[in-house]
């Protein structure tokens, strides 16, 4: 916590400051792009600071892991593609803001949102660490698995059409997420004898074939008079607007950081979850449900705030333990290291300035990123513009390099295509992306958890019990039966009045939501 | 260029609104850039330039090998270990072979995916990837459909050693390997022991150690270093089977047991291994650098050559040993040997184990 | 209304079949590997003949797409698969540049003079595919295949 001169001089420095903003800038830019995402934006960097000083050197790279993360929802916004994953959750409302030629007031919210998400992981990085770490290693193999499930409930809330078939969607996420060799049993499962399917499918790739590609195919498809997806009018003072209404909403962003806090702490919950999760309390906390995925900003906040502050929180075991709280944060151990920096728990006694200086960088870089973020929007918003003609190759392309660059695997395209025909297709039948994709997320999370608790519940005599007799477990337990019963706690409060969500069978042919 | 700000239309002063609107508006009211003869022969000659810029470059000067840069694939995600092992060796390599070295990154299913992609590459010595030992030769046994065999990876050099060891947490009471052996005698299936991957070299140490000790335990698999350190540190198993690297970052929070090494380990001089407690079993990941199969052999000297330089630098040394690795420096002959070693010593192991 | 109860019985079976299939495959693995695609299998399969019962109880009504969009719908989709196999063929830039070029002409028709339909497409093609080529392998040091003809579409070798 210590603000010492060298601190503060180090922080300012102009070289750093330099390193700050390029870093801050240049994560943007990847994170927009599909198939590019923050852990590859810092890895692309991460032999160039070898060369560099350790402070510069994490000083960037934190600048690139937020403004990564912050990139992300631009595409989420603009074309449906989250640039990262961790921007899923952005699509649901920024994308249909977009679509009604409001791009400029989702883009600044998402600015601001991060910026302010950010800061506050950034300071419970600086005050709570040593309470959070502790937190950080409640977290075992049952727990993982309730999160998992705890996760999974919230397809109900992510449907806004059938809910059956959200949930089928979820279990063939999950099912897909299996092929490949098992983590723990090392079996390799839906191969087909084909080797390079034992890596199994990828986030990404599935990520950008089932958002983009039905989207961009619609697009071409709905092609209106003038040849222009959508039409992006730009109000004036939309921007300042837009904050004056987001400023009324303390809670929000508070409830979204600490969702985003903690998942960040968790050891492979990753930030993917994030955003789906505060998206998912925001809108059970809301009274008017209906307006989120049509177009409410608050939903673009509650995902934007919490993935932004689950990069602080992903900061803590790292700093604290030396344990990544989430691929990115692996990255950054590597560049660590290769300073001769070993992290772990005696981090903070060995280099004390050297980590302050990089939280408080970190804090300092949201607010670059804010910056940025708020200034550009107008002229960002204005790609969506582009006749169709354009556009739609344009995204295709980059969804075939974004893919091929995940890990230079020409697979990865074809599957990336392939998802995407599917996804036109599932979405004729009444089938979201967003449900299959929690799946693909969360199947690997629920599973290690399923196959590594009963091992060790073997190892104590009962298999079972362990999943039910450890006070995490326990909470988390009583989280997914209140998140499953929500619903109709909600319907009992309100009177008979019944929601239109629940009705199994009804689905319309058409495209979008 | 004045064509393009009178075609503004007052949308707004931005210059990318601007370009954007000219490009458009194409059709109607044409772009004056292209309608010039004169600039659209000049872009149409930069476009091509900058196509034959794409060219192979023709560098080397008269040099039979290597004649243009090398890509040098890690099977892993980038910032793993193997990864900074690689950045380590780069400059070195590329000063010693007078080329590029391109380091690429093609990972999945515990490296599975790079080398399968490395057995299918010409050898003819342009591409090398980073190889880890148990995992080229573990893999193909446990699996049949794993994409390579070990017989299709010749290696150049070995010049890391990890080795593994078995720790307990210091609020367990446990001082000794001994006192451990007894614990497990007495709860047989009942200690837990976190380690990384299924049929991995973690996995075989632990079933190697049950086999010598007449022990029975569970074994826990996590999915990598940071999972299973933060699985055993959180309580949920009792013992961890960790790389050294590891121990050596937590060594004050963990009771150390043993280690893998054939002799005592620089990095932890404490700890007795396996072997002088009467366990004859070694246990380390190691990590190596190959070639496809079939790679003439002056190549793989030339390789050889730079790589046995940068394994007998004593910076590159010592770094390793701080992080708590254990550098060697095996050659070409040296590495076949070793490897055909362990296959013969893993074999019957995988085989009881699937 | 028969045509309707069809489609989302139809649906339904697939996604049971779906679920079995996934429960045969795993049969003869270890435990371990597959309790849980068993497990989902099952839920899967459960799931779907959940939803088979319930669209013969409910039948649904269909709504119909525009069928001129269609047309330029499917055409996209055959020129990314075209691309997509092209790539390994004759390089990543080469496909790159025929399939930017191919869609942005194409996706004109009807409203533009064929003079001006190629000569935008030409164009905007070259431009966008060498930056973006540019970009990602010099950039952010992407290999791309270089296809049969070698290093044309790489520039790595």
């Amino acid at each position: 916590m210590e603000l010492s001169a060298e601190v503060v001089s180090s922080l300012f420095d102009p070289v750093n400051l330099l390193f700050m903003v390029l870093g801050v800038a240049g994560g943007i830019i990847v994170g927009a792009l599909p198939g590019l995402t923050a852990t590859m934006a810092l890895a692309l960097m991460l032999p160039f600071t070898f060369s560099m000083d350790p402070e510069a050197a994490l000083i960037m790279l934190g600048g690139i892991y937020i403004g990564a993360i912050y990139g992300g929802s631009i595409s989420a916004i603009l074309i449906n593609t989250p640039g990262t994953p961790s921007s899923i959750a952005t699509t649901f409302d920024g994308y249909p803001l977009a679509r009604k030629g409001k791009a400029e007031h989702a883009l600044v919210t998402a600015a601001f949102s991060s910026g302010v998400g950010g800061i506050l992981g950034g300071l419970a990085l600086l005050f709570f660490s040593p309470m959070l770490a502790k937190l950080a290693l409640q977290f075992g193999p049952p727990e993982f698995f309730w999160i998992a499930l705890f996760g999974l409930t919230i397809i109900a809330t992510l449907s806004t059409g059938s809910v059956l078939k959200g949930f089928i969607g979820g279990a063939f996420g999950m099912l897909i997420s299996t092929i490949g060799i098992a983590p723990i049993g090392g079996e390799s499962r839906f191969t087909f004898g084909f080797a390079p399917l034992q890596g199994g499918l990828d986030l990404i790739v599935v990520l950008i074939g089932l958002f983009c590609i039905p989207e961009v195919i619609a697009m071409v498809e709905k092609r209106d008079l003038s040849g222009k997806a959508s039409l992006h009018r730009r109000t004036k003072g939309a921007a300042r607007s837009m904050i004056g209404q987001l400023v009324k909403k303390p809670a929000l962003f508070f409830r979204s950081s600490v969702v985003g806090i903690i998942t960040g702490i968790i050891p492979g919950a990753g930030g993917n979850v994030a955003s789906l999760l505060s998206y998912d309390v925001t809108v059970r906390l809301s009274r008017d449900k209906s307006t989120f995925g049509q177009g409410n900003p608050e939903g673009v906040a509650a995902s934007e705030t919490s993935n932004n502050a689950e990069v602080g929180g992903s900061l803590i075991p790292l700093l604290s333990l030396g344990i990544p709280g989430a691929p990115p944060a692996a990255v950054l151990l590597g560049a660590l290291m290769i300073q001769g920096i070993t992290p772990g728990p005696d981090l903070y006694s060995r280099y004390p300035d050297l980590v302050f200086l990089f939280i408080w960088a970190f804090i300092l870089a949201n607010g670059v990123m804010f910056l940025l973020g708020f200034f550009g929007a107008r002229y960002v918003g204005q790609i969506i513009n582009l006749p169709t003609h354009y556009l739609a190759p344009v995204i295709v392309m980059l969804s075939v390099v974004g893919s091929y660059a995940i890990r230079n695997n020409l697979l990865d395209v074809i599957m990336m295509v392939g998802f995407g025909v599917f996804g036109y297709w599932a979405k004729r039948w009444g089938f979201e992306p967003a449900p299959i994709v929690l799946g693909l997320i969360l199947g690997p999370i629920a599973e290690a958890g399923l196959t590594q608790s009963m091992l060790m519940g073997q190892a104590q005599g009962s298999v079972w019990g362990v999943f039910v007799t450890r006070p995490v477990t326990l909470m988390l337990i009583l989280l997914c039966v209140l998140s499953l019963l929500w619903p109709i706690l909600g319907r009992i409060r309100r009177g008979a009045k019944p929601s239109d969500r629940d009705q199994g069978g009804s689905d319309d042919a058409s495209v979008h939501r | 260029m004045r064509g393009l700000v009178k075609t503004g239309s007052g949308k707004g002063s931005s210059v990318f609104a601007e370009a954007l609107h000219c490009f458009s508006n194409f059709d109607k009211e044409g772009c004056p850039v292209f309608k010039n003869r004169h600039l659209r022969m000049h872009l149409l000659l930069i476009g091509l330039l900058l196509l034959t810029a794409c060219a192979p470059s023709s560098a080397g000067e008269g040099r039979e090998y290597p004649r243009h840069p090398i890509t040098y694939m890690i099977p892993f995600e980038p910032g793993g270990q193997s990864d900074i092992e690689a950045r380590r060796q780069q400059p070195v390599l590329e000063e010693e072979l007078g080329q590029k070295v391109v380091i690429t990154y093609k990972p999945g299913a515990g490296g599975a995916v790079g080398w399968s992609e490395l057995v299918r590459q010409k050898p003819d010595g342009y591409y090398m990837a980073g190889i880890n030992i148990p995992h080229i030769i573990l893999q193909p046994l446990a699996n049949d459909d794993t994409g390579y065999r070990t017989d299709q990876i010749e290696p150049i050099v070995i010049f890391q050693s990890t080795p593994v060891g078995l720790a307990v947490r210091k609020d367990s009471g446990i001082r000794s390997l001994e006192e451990f052996i007894e614990k497990a005698k007495e709860k047989p299936g009942a200690i837990t022991v976190a380690g990384s991957g299924t049929f991995s070299g973690h996995h075989l140490a632990f079933e190697r150690l049950q086999q010598l000790a007449g022990i029975r335990m569970k074994y826990v698999p996590f999915t990598g270093g940071a999972t299973q350190m933060q699985g055993f540190l959180g309580g949920n198993t009792d013992a961890i089977l960790a790389n050294s690297n590891d121990l050596v970052a937590y060594r004050d929070r963990i009771q150390l047991l043993a280690i893998g090494s054939d002799e005592r380990f620089g990095p932890l001089p404490d700890v007795p291994t396996f072997k002088e407690l009467g366990y004859d079993m070694t246990a380390s990941i190691d990590r190596g650098v190959a070639v496809p199969a079939g790679t003439p052999p002056g190549i793989k000297e030339t390789l050889e050559k730079a790589f046995k330089k940068i394994a007998d630098d004593p910076e590159i040394r010592e770094q390793m040993m701080k992080e708590g690795f254990e550098p060697k420096a095996m050659g070409i002959a040296e590495s076949e040997a070793y490897i055909e070693g362990k296959i013969e010593e893993h074999k019957p192991l995988i085989e009881m184990m699937k | 209304m028969r045509r309707s109860i069809g489609k989302e019985c139809v649906l339904a079976l697939l996604v049971t079949a779906t679920g079995t299939f996934a429960l045969w495959e795993t049969w003869d693995l270890n435990p371990l590997s597959a309790i849980f695609p068993q497990t989902v299998g099952g839920i899967l399969a459960g799931l779907g003949l959940f939803h088979l019962v319930g669209s013969l109880l409910r039948p649904v009504v269909e709504q119909r797409n525009g069928a001129g969009g269609r047309r330029r719908g499917l055409l996209l989709i055959a020129s990314m698969a075209v691309y997509v196999v092209l790539i390994p063929m004759i390089g990543f830039l080469m496909a790159t540049l025929m399939f930017t070029g191919f869609t942005v002409w194409a996706l004109q028709g009807g409203k533009v003079e064929p003079p001006r339909r190629v000569g935008r497409a030409v164009l905007f093609s070259i431009a966008i595919s060498t930056g973006c080529f540019l970009l990602f392998r010099y950039v952010f040091l992407v290999p791309f295949p270089a296809g049969i003809w070698g290093s044309w579409g790489s520039g790595l070798l």
